[in-house]
């Protein structure tokens, strides 16, 4: 046997055989949680006075599971003993189920804050500020750092917000009423914002020719017959609306006649040609439209000259203005835009004498008609770095040990996997992926992609989650409890590397459409 | 140096006599499964911290707290009357018991030096047969108790054979009865090593139940009660008076001597004295739905469909108490230790089933018996009995679901004692390896197999 440990165990009895036995009677006990107090068992604790402490590790303390677990309620104090005894620590907290003097009263290190008992570099639970009535992910500084600028619309996910408890009784199923959080009243609702197979497009003017040629390839006529500049674009018993299509298929026969009369039409403007075209796109809007091309030059001279007092800056609105009433209205850009006010005059169902007009202009014009294509994409698919939810930067310059990021976590029916649309690529290219919330971290440059690293596991697999076995479990947002929470703590260490004045943390979710995850109570911290 | 120990000692001796008190020492020793999908140490039982507890009638608590890699520990200065109850848990970060292992009620006197199996918080779920799956009947799966996640199966040892109830006899084995074509049999699954002891029947029977300790087990359903020798796989004999109704719910005493089940037809209970052989139907509450055992083995609860009662049996003695108060008290149900309560599932069928904290207390004027029944959830379609683990603290309703319905499972996690304990239902986690094409589409989809009843190591 040790004689250290003798000794311990050997003090009270030692005691208890100079001063006699410890006394049965009721005493004010000590308003403690922890003590340094050495025991053998609860009753050594007892006669001591610490009457709701057990005897751990030698140690008269009191076992927990939670924090509150360590709170003295109002029960245990026996009004008669009111002032008597230590007072209770500012903030117990309950750490490897024991209970323990937490921050302020255990000062932090360099560089941590105090959060709720526990030193940290950084902490965030999405509740309100004091004295603040509304949060959200921008004024908490959680929002992806710039990373296109050229496309500021775009590079946000609109779908991942802070959700909230919501009243009593009310409808689950949004970010207003989301059921309960890991702690406090809100929790972060992570999601994959899906791109759609094509965004929005531009248009520009092409000839009837290749309008026809673009929209016999998406609609292939099933008659057999071919396609002629008298019937198209659209069919006798179709409408005509800007085909998007995908994939180029190869021309068939009834549309060879269309297409090589595309060939003929005159060049379009330079810079008319975008980006995300598909092939066939791309011829037909390399191709321009006579009536535009006059229309064009018209509304140039007219520009120059009617409008010229209020051009000499042409972006201003004046010249807009005048450009829209005096130069438009020539016969000419009518005729331009006559087959494309006709189409859709008929998708709408419209019969105003305008569109009888705009009819009649455009059959008058037959091959010379003018039609809208795709000339440009815009970028609709969102890079990771804005996929992301990303932390504010934190600052790791002082930590010295261990850190390790802590969250909690719930995932809403995450499933096994997902189709990944790529918007430019054939659908039958996109691949399948696992879905999964992936852990990343970087210690400078964030707004580049390459400059994120994938958090590694203790166990020094990928910090991923949910993980496999806990996929497809129906959970819907607004019905997870304590129980998913407790379930879903995630410690992934923080790498030296990125141990920087500027670190951030991000949640790259890969999802599909209707699953997502919950994320609350995150910590930066040294490692408990 | 040995002086200065012998007037140590002398002085130690001083005290603890002056005191009227002697002491023992106990040694703890823990040993686990090799078995990977049910080793309490390996990764994915996420264990972060080990504790043991030891605690008796008498005297008070002793904790240590060991580092992962230890497997005994010495607790010297307890003292040495009582029975002593040790309890070890393996708790994840966030504090849930992930791993679990006890010796209760140990009676011996003097110094003790006791091995206690060491185990994953594991439940074992059997389901009802498929036509169209891959032998669902035949699978058990194990299913982690703290992220209800998936960890394994294990098969029947005839494939082709369907599963019953499925019952723990402590941390050491798995009790199956399960037949096939018109035979029964008892399985016996080892824990440590997922080896299949099995033993004939004379007829398919539903629910069988043995204790640690005692190597007798009871076997009811199929109008009979049997008794068969688990340790040896011996058939010991059939009690011939033939018993009615469908088995609802069992218990048995910590000891093995007494065992009850509640079955659908009155008067509703049947109590078995183990030893004598005997077996006498009771009236204890007015359509019986459940019983639920208090860890130490001593006190059953029962649940009642048709009155607002739970009465506590002491199996030992008889004597009943009635607790009265309760809206209804429910179906099947299990007593939670941790939370001091019967956490009851009232089911009427084809709906989500309400789950019911039954707290036990006494009205303070009278000190009558009184139970405040607290609604705190719901489980999906059609559960299953509620099982309860090891700790007492955390209890699972597998549901079996129907055409409309998929099968799912509800965890209630007791929080501080007398709080509402937090509930969360989800889907039945899907078979790995039993997938089939969707109709009407080309996609794969993993079939989810219908839960048929659920134990849990340690559990009741």
């Amino acid at each position: 046997m040790d004689r250290a440990l003798r000794a311990e165990w050997v003090a009270p009895l030692l005691a208890a055989a100079l001063f006699g036995c410890p006394s049965d009677d009721p005493t004010c006990a000590p308003k403690v949680v922890v003590t340094d107090f050495e025991c053998q068992t609860a009753q050594d604790c007892i006669d001591e006075g610490f009457s709701n402490l057990s005897c751990v590790n030698a140690r008269c303390v009191r076992a927990c599971e939670r924090d509150q677990d360590c709170v003295i309620d109002r029960d245990e104090i026996d009004s008669t003993c009111v002032g008597v005894g230590d007072p209770q620590p500012e903030t117990p907290i309950c750490e490897s189920q024991l209970c323990r003097t937490g921050c302020p009263s255990t000062p932090c290190g360099p560089g941590e804050t105090c959060a709720d008992g526990r030193c940290a570099y950084d902490y965030e639970g999405f509740e309100l500020a004091q004295g603040e009535t509304f949060v959200d992910l921008q004024s908490i500084g959680f929002r992806a750092p710039e990373a296109d600028p050229a496309n500021p619309v775009n590079n946000v996910n609109p779908l991942t917000k802070i959700a909230q408890r919501g009243p009593s009784g009310c409808t689950v199923g949004d970010e207003r009423c989301a059921g309960e959080p890991a702690d406090g009243d809100r929790f972060v609702w992570l999601r994959y914002s899906p791109a759609s197979a094509k965004g929005q497009a531009d248009t520009a003017f092409t000839c009837r020719a290749c309008a026809c040629c673009l929209d016999c390839l998406a609609n292939p006529p099933d008659t057999g017959q071919n396609v002629t500049l008298a019937t198209c674009p659209g069919q006798p018993n179709r409408l005509w609306s800007l085909p998007q299509l995908l994939t180029c298929p190869a021309t068939p026969p009834e549309c060879s006649a269309v297409c090589t009369s595309c060939e003929s039409c005159p060049m379009a403007a330079a810079g008319t040609v975008g980006a995300r075209l598909a092939p066939c796109e791309e011829a037909a809007a390399s191709r321009g439209c006579t009536t535009c091309q006059d229309c064009d030059s018209s509304v140039a001279a007219c520009r120059s000259s009617t409008c010229s007092a209020v051009c000499a800056n042409p972006n201003s609105a004046a010249c807009g203005d005048c450009v829209t009433s005096m130069c438009l209205s020539a016969e000419v850009c009518v005729d331009c835009v006559a087959c494309d006010e006709s189409a859709r005059c008929l998708l709408n169902g419209t019969s105003s004498a305008e569109c009888a007009d705009y009819r009649q202009r455009c059959d008058r014009l037959a091959a010379d008609g003018c039609f809208p294509t795709p000339s440009n994409y815009e970028r609709a698919q969102l890079f990771d770095t804005e996929q992301a939810l990303t932390s504010r930067a934190i600052d790791l310059s002082a930590a010295a040990g261990n850190v390790v990021l802590q969250f909690d976590y719930v995932g809403f029916n995450v499933g096994r996997m997902f189709t990944v649309v790529e918007q430019g690529k054939d659908p039958s290219e996109w691949q399948m992926a696992a879905q999964e919330v992936i852990v990343q971290f970087c210690g400078g440059g964030c707004a580049d992609d390459s400059s994120w690293i994938d958090g590694t596991s203790a166990d020094g697999s990928r910090a991923i989650f949910p993980p496999v076995s806990r996929r497809d479990n129906g959970l819907t947002l607004g019905s997870q409890s304590e129980v998913d929470w407790r379930a879903g703590r995630f410690f992934v260490p923080v790498p030296d590397a990125v141990k920087t004045a500027t670190f951030r943390y991000r949640f790259l979710p890969r999802l599909s459409d209707g699953a997502s995850v919950g994320i609350d109570e995150i910590y930066v911290r040294p490692r408990p | 140096m040995r002086n200065v120990e012998g007037i140590l000692a002398a002085v130690v001796a001083l005290g603890v006599a002056g005191c009227g008190e002697s002491t023992r020492t106990v040694k703890v020793n823990l040993t686990a499964s090799s078995l990977e999908m049910v080793d309490p140490f390996h990764p994915d039982a996420n264990l972060a911290r080990l504790r043991i507890v030891v605690d008796g009638v008498d005297s008070g608590d002793a904790i240590r707290d060991l580092a992962l890699t230890e497997r005994s520990a010495t607790f010297e200065g307890l003292p040495s009357e009582g029975a002593v109850n040790i309890r070890v848990f393996g708790y994840d970060e966030v504090g849930s018991t992930a791993a679990y292992g006890q010796r209760i009620q140990i009676e011996e006197e003097g110094d003790l030096d006791v091995t206690i199996p060491f185990r994953r918080n594991l439940a074992y779920v059997t389901h009802h047969p498929d036509a169209e799956a891959q032998q669902p009947g035949a699978q058990i799966y194990i299913l982690d108790m703290v992220t209800r996640a998936y960890v394994g199966k294990v098969t029947l040892p005839d494939r082709a054979a369907t599963a019953r109830r499925i019952s723990a006899r402590g941390g050491a084995e798995m009790l199956v009865p399960y037949d096939r074509d018109g035979a029964g049999f008892l399985g016996v699954l080892d824990l440590d090593d997922h080896t299949w002891k099995t033993i004939s029947l004379e007829a398919p029977q539903e629910l069988a139940l043995a204790v640690e300790g005692s190597p007798v087990a009871v076997v009811a359903g199929g109008n009979r009660i049997s008794f068969v020798d688990v340790d040896t796989g011996a058939f010991l004999e059939t009690f011939r008076q033939m018993l009615g109704g469908r088995i609802l719910d069992g218990a048995m005493s910590g000891d093995g001597g007494d065992a009850v089940f509640v079955v659908d037809q009155e008067p509703g209970s049947i109590f078995v004295d183990v030893a004598a052989r005997e077996v006498t139907a009771r009236n204890v509450v007015a359509m019986p739905g459940g019983v639920g055992l208090r860890r130490e083995g001593d006190i059953a609860y029962f649940s009642s469909l048709g009155s607002n009662t739970v009465t506590a049996i002491d199996l030992a003695s008889g004597n009943a108490t009635a607790y009265e108060g309760a809206d209804a008290s429910g179906g099947s149900s299990a007593y939670a230790d941790g939370m001091s309560s019967v956490i009851a599932v009232r089911d009427v069928g084809g709906v989500l089933a309400d789950i019911v904290a039954l707290f036990l207390t006494v009205e303070p004027t009278t000190g009558s018996p009184l139970v405040q029944s607290v609604s705190i959830g719901k489980t999906l379609v059609n559960p299953v009995p509620i099982v309860v683990d090891g700790s007492g603290q955390r209890l699972l309703v597998a549901a079996s679901g129907n055409d409309d319905s998929p099968a799912g499972m509800t965890v209630i996690v007791g929080t501080a004692l007398g709080e509402i304990p937090a509930v969360s239902s989800a889907l039945y986690p899907t078979d790995p390896d039993d997938l089939f094409m969707e109709p009407n589409s080309e996609i794969l989809v993993r079939r989810r197999y219908r839960p048929r009843s659920a134990a849990i190591v340690y559990g009741r």
